[in-house]
């Protein structure tokens, strides 16, 4: 065998290896999409794989608006709503709190900067399940039991130890002249951070508000936890509709249900995908 | 238009000691310059005038306020830094007009402002664009600009040259000079590079491990170095040396010869002895012996390094030199030009 040929086998078996890898990552999807455009008989039928034969948006309506969920067939349009509600005041604050921790974090000589900084990371580390009861009895203090600013409340609080990582990373690599330049020209604290540090950050920003969206969307225990039937997010109604034990289990629904859940977070990674991979670097290669 | 008091200024981050009773005062529309090698305190100097770090200890004073203590913001002082440091989100006119923003003037007085300075340094055709569209030099020009158009009363440069490549750092060299000389505002300039400290400094002081070493013109800096590092470190090619003891009758030997140069009072002394390259003539009736060993021609003269019986030295002379290495030759010193310093404190001695 001479070179070229070498090349070329160890290229084409490059090729089978990935096709069929991303072949087995789509697997999923393709049976989500297929068996949400069924009609129920035909999944009855057994066959999960094959395309169907008569293909309908029946599925999809049910799970959007008339599948019984609560107590009203609703289907999951309140609840997806309700996720809204809950994840875009959420990933807000908490990127601005993040932000503005960073800001201090880097910008600042101030005694202690470390500790504090180790402080906020270790509550990136701190289980979700050891807060679920100190924080159930604060929302219930805070009358904020059961509803979706108290979901707001629960989020943005766990966004801050992410958000201060990766802005403190980011600002560490800020050039520290631009920020001595701007205090000799009279920029004071939130002057120089709102004119000078936040209109530089979009790296950062898209990667934090992507990482904050996905896992306050795709959140399940706090949101099981700490809300009801008037506040459910979508993955809590999601998995009602889904766990539901009365009636015949409508599966080309569920999978409607488990897609639309599943596609705002889709459209956040297939529109920022790149900011995300990019900023990551930035911040990490130069931090 | 200010003079500027600085008066026994240290200051250590824990126990490092980075600056030493720093006394330093410039005249209205002085040029300053502060240079030594890195790390020999000068930036940091510049950051307490700026008010950018606090001194451990001393005064600083602007005419006759006191300004030890006070904002940034509000000592009316204006700097340009190495890196430029232009916004990147603004254009270059927001940029400019971004000091005078912070200090509410009123827009038409801004705008003003912004388009006397561009005519000024010739950027009225960059004032849209954002830094990053900008080359190197135009960078520069906007980052002056930013800090003329305040009209501060006080110029802080902290090696804003740097960054430049050669050809672009003479031109804008002379510039900053005639921009000097139009404003006349007082100035310090940081640098590490010698050329740009003789030619733009009215005075200058140079640095080292966070003392000064001597301060004074130019020219008096270059024929009278306090000591010898400042003898080192100012003049290319560099000053030539040779280790040597006074003769009791106070002769000054070069070698083994007598150098012509009579110093009584120094008799029996150790001593270093500085020549500099251009003090050096090669010619017949030379009383020191010497083997070329390299010859550099740049243009308009040559440096001959020679191995000779006062040790390695260079010759600066006019033109090309018609020599090669291994020429056997003899040369001679002016006398009057020698420099003497103490062999162990590098004080100077004559």
């Amino acid at each position: 065998m001479n070179r070229s040929t070498t090349d070329w086998l160890q290229r084409a078996l490059l090729y089978a290896v990935l096709g069929f890898l991303a072949l087995v990552f789509l697997l999923p999807i393709y049976v989500m999409v297929v068996n949400s455009i069924k009609p129920l008989e035909e999944i009855r039928g057994g066959n999960l794989i094959s395309l169907p034969l008569s293909a309908t948006i029946e599925p999809w309506l049910q799970a959007w608006s008339k599948a019984q969920i609560g107590v009203q067939p609703t289907g999951l349009r309140p609840y997806f709503m309700n996720s809204f509600l809950m994840v875009i005041p959420a990933v807000l604050f908490s990127t601005l709190i993040g932000s503005l921790n960073g800001y201090v974090l880097t910008q600042f000589k101030m005694r202690g900067a470390t500790l504090m900084f180790g402080a906020l990371l270790f509550s990136v580390f701190i289980p979700f399940q050891i807060v679920l009861i100190p924080m159930a009895k604060l929302l219930g203090e805070l009358g904020l039991a059961g509803t979706v600013k108290g979901l707001v409340l629960v989020h943005t609080v766990y966004g801050i130890g992410f958000g201060t990582l990766f802005f403190r990373n980011f600002y560490t690599a800020f050039p520290h002249e631009l920020v001595k330049s701007a205090r000799m020209d009279g920029a004071g604290f939130f002057v120089l951070y709102w004119r000078l540090l936040l209109p530089n950050s979009l790296p950062i920003i898209v990667v934090n508000v992507i990482w904050q969206f996905t896992n306050i969307w795709n959140d399940f225990l706090f949101g099981a936890s700490f809300s009801d039937f008037s506040s459910y997010p979508l993955t809590v109604a999601l998995n009602n509709l889904v766990s539901s034990s009365t009636g015949v289990k409508e599966y080309n629904v569920h999978f409607a249900g488990a897609f639309i859940a599943a596609l705002p977070t889709l459209v956040v990674y297939v529109v920022s995908g790149k900011y995300f991979v990019r900023g990551l670097m930035a911040g990490s290669v130069k931090g | 238009m200010a003079t500027l008091t600085i008066k026994d200024i240290s200051k250590s981050f824990g126990s490092t000691t980075v600056l030493q009773n720093i006394n330093l005062d410039l005249a209205d529309g002085e040029f300053l310059v502060l240079v030594g090698p890195s790390g020999c305190g000068k930036s940091t100097l510049m950051n307490i005038v700026a008010g950018l770090e606090e001194p451990s200890t001393g005064s600083l004073h602007l005419d006759t306020r006191d300004i030890t203590l006070e904002a940034p913001d509000t000592r009316d002082i204006a700097m340009v830094f190495q890196s430029y440091a232009l916004y990147p989100n603004m254009t270059v006119a927001e940029n400019i007009a971004f000091p005078l923003e912070m200090r509410k003037v009123p827009v038409a007085q801004r705008k003003a402002a912004v388009d006397e300075v561009a005519s000024l340094l010739q950027i009225g055709h960059l004032l849209e664009r954002k830094p990053r569209q900008l080359s190197g030099g135009q960078r520069q020009r906007v980052a002056i600009g930013r800090a003329l158009a305040r009209r501060p009363s006080l110029f802080l440069f902290d090696e804003p040259l740097s960054n430049l490549d050669a050809k672009l750092r003479v031109d804008m060299r002379a510039e900053l000079k005639k921009l000097h000389m139009a404003t006349g505002v007082t100035t310090i300039y940081v640098t590490h590079d010698q050329v740009e400290a003789m030619t733009l400094g009215t005075r200058i002081a140079v640095l080292k491990d966070g003392r000064i070493q001597q301060l004074a013109t130019p020219m008096e800096l270059y024929e009278r170095p306090a000591n010898t590092f400042v003898a080192e470190f100012i003049g290319s090619p560099a000053i030539n040396w040779s280790e040597s003891q006074v003769g009791a009758d106070g002769q000054i030997y070069l070698g083994q010869d007598n150098s012509g140069l009579l110093l009584p009072a120094l008799a029996g002394r150790r001593v270093r002895i500085g020549i500099r390259p251009e003090d050096m003539v090669i010619q017949e009736a030379g009383m020191l012996q010497a083997t070329v060993t390299l010859v550099e021609p740049t243009g308009a003269e040559s440096y001959v390094l020679l191995r000779s019986t006062m040790g390695e030295c260079t010759v600066r002379m006019a033109g090309a030199a018609r020599y090669a290495p291994g020429d056997a030759l003899r040369m001679a010193v002016a006398t009057h030009k020698i420099h003497v310093f103490d062999a162990a404190s590098g004080e100077r001695l004559n």
